[in-house]
């Protein structure tokens, strides 16, 4: 990488202090996303990969402490800004997108309300009329046939895989610098994973810096350019997707690689 | 949502009923100088107690008023009580609620606690005090309930905000950089209606009785007042000699107060999926004595 990067962490803790002793869900992590790539966080349950993108939000919730480090955002440390400035960076510099498909929407409102509120949010001048014709747009990029339909629909009416893509349209429509996708395609069929993925690589060549967390490393191989392996709140591992692959150096990415070299 | 919601009130025929009760006396409530067809408050001794008839439906009390055209003023007073009342209590535990589930901390614990003093607090003996001080009024029974018992709306919302707050989407709007007051009013505020429009209903229901309780026993609405309760006090003297005169305000009583209760029942049984959180409203809600 050439061009400073976007996002760039260092040495980030995130402690949780709990009655039986301190959890480290992120120690000391440095991360560097780059414009117009996709960096993969990879890592098993618990590994610390979501805390980790919490952590960038500023969103740790008690008994959680981000205890040191820094997060460079186009040039300013995330830690440093008030909460007030903290809102305006989040959903317009860094969007999000989360895990549960079902549960992180809003069941009083409609998904034309979850894609409004998403860039409203940060321009209270627009007009959901003006939108519409740009959330019907993405909906079919993400792989959502009769838009018309879905964005009247309330997230009870579609299902997980659904809500899934909703998801994601609203992180795309935020257009935001850094988009952070946490498991965006981890209950899809593969046809639609397929439809996700080129998204997200459409995403990454008009420039969008995307962090992708999965397990998956399949998913991995297909879009990512960089990889982290995360292990116990550290990065173990990291660099580019093929080199990683190639050969890998650490006992923990073999162990997560085995089941695709057993398909081989 | 809102569709679903309302096919599902439509069908519930307990609850259709209770509503059209609800909407039959609120129609006479408002109309009452309209439809009545004598003066409530007109006492004329040469017609005191006469039985049914055609220029006196229900007959008239010991004073000679036309029982009907009481009876059609007390709906007034007794849903114009009630539903000021809970309108109140309403404006005072909700957002008292929210504010206890959302901030947290201390702000929560004075606040619950001042919910607990309320909810633990015996109504009568507030009433009598009140009373005592200022003298009876319906006003100042109005009062006490409204001291009193925004208690279980403030703990019911609380505790479904303790819940919102950790869902997903509010930690999804929290990241998508919304203000705290827009994640209360879209995100938090909405997903509280339903128990509370349910609890809200049987509430009512509970006020009227309550009222018309204190007001029989002199803590309320004073004679010659047209209520109920005010009614049922009047009657007492006359109960074996002239029954009807209290059958009448007992029965007006029993019917708004099961129409409230069908109709909130059948709210409750619409607005809220959960069988779990359905019989929270169930337990507490029902209009006891």
């Amino acid at each position: 990488m050439s061009e400073t990067p976007v996002l760039q962490i260092r040495s980030l803790k995130t402690y949780f202090y709990t009655k039986n002793g301190v959890v480290k869900a992120v120690d000391g992590v440095d991360l560097d996303v780059g414009k117009g790539r996709i960096t993969a966080l990879v890592g098993g349950s618990g590994s610390g990969k979501s805390m980790l993108s919490m952590s960038v939000m500023n969103l740790v919730e008690k008994p959680g402490r981000i205890i040191d480090g820094q997060v460079w955002l186009n040039g300013r440390d995330l830690r440093t800004l008030s909460e007030k400035e903290l809102k305006d960076v989040r959903g317009k510099e860094i969007a999000m997108i989360f895990q549960e498909p079902t549960s992180a929407m809003n069941p009083v409102l409609k998904v034309k309300n979850h894609l409004f509120e998403a860039v409203h949010t940060h321009d209270k001048k627009l007009r959901m009329r003006d939108k519409l014709d740009e959330f019907r747009d993405v909906l079919l990029r993400v792989g959502l046939g009769n838009p018309d339909k879905i964005l009247e629909s309330y997230p009870f009416e579609l299902s997980g895989g659904m809500c899934q893509r909703v998801m994601v349209a609203m992180g795309i429509v935020t257009n935001a610098s850094v988009l952070i996708a946490d498991e965006p395609t981890s209950s899809l069929d593969l046809t639609t994973q397929a439809a996700i993925l080129e998204e997200l690589l459409r995403l990454k060549d008009a420039g969008m810096a995307i962090v992708l967390i999965t397990h998956d490393l399949g998913v991995v191989a297909q879009t990512a350019d960089d990889m982290y392996v995360i292990k116990d709140g550290k990065v173990i591992e990291s660099g580019p997707v093929c080199d990683v692959f190639a050969s890998p150096q650490q006992a923990y990415t073999k162990f997560l690689m085995e089941p695709i070299a057993l398909l081989r | 949502m809102v569709r679903n919601i309302l096919r599902k009130l439509l069908h519930n025929k307990a609850a259709m009923s209770g509503l059209a009760v609800i909407l039959l006396l609120v129609f006479a409530g408002i109309f009452a100088e309209r439809i009545s067809p004598h003066d409530p408050y007109k006492v004329d001794l040469a017609v005191k107690l006469l039985g049914p008839s055609a220029r006196y439906p229900l007959g008239t009390d010991q004073l000679g008023r036309c029982i009907l055209s009481r009876l059609i003023y007390g709906t007034r007073t007794s849903l114009y009580t009630a539903m000021t009342v809970t309108l109140v209590i309403l404006a005072i535990g909700v957002p008292l609620g929210i504010i206890a589930g959302y901030i947290g901390g201390a702000v929560d614990n004075m606040i619950m606690r001042l919910a607990d003093i309320a909810s633990t607090f015996p109504s009568s003996l507030l009433a009598l005090a009140i009373v005592g001080i200022f003298g009876p009024s319906l006003y100042n029974l109005m009062l006490v309930f409204i001291f009193l018992w925004w208690a279980p709306f403030a703990r019911m919302v609380r505790s479904s905000v303790i819940k919102l707050k950790e869902t997903e989407f509010v930690m999804a709007a929290e990241a998508a950089g919304s203000r705290r007051i827009s994640i209360i009013l879209k995100h938090i505020f909405p997903n509280t209606l339903s128990p509370i429009i349910a609890y809200a209903t049987l509430r009512i229901a509970a006020v009227i009785v309550h009222i018309a309780g204190f007001s029989f026993i002199g803590l309320g609405s004073q004679p010659p007042t047209a209520d109920w309760g005010v009614m049922l006090n009047d009657g007492r003297q006359y109960i074996s000699s002239y029954p009807m005169l209290l059958i009448w305000p007992g029965l007006m009583i029993v019917v708004v107060v099961l129409a409230f209760n069908l109709f909130g029942e059948g709210l409750n049984d619409a607005l809220i999926p959960s069988s779990e959180e359905r019989a929270i409203v169930k337990e507490t809600g029902g209009a006891n004595v």
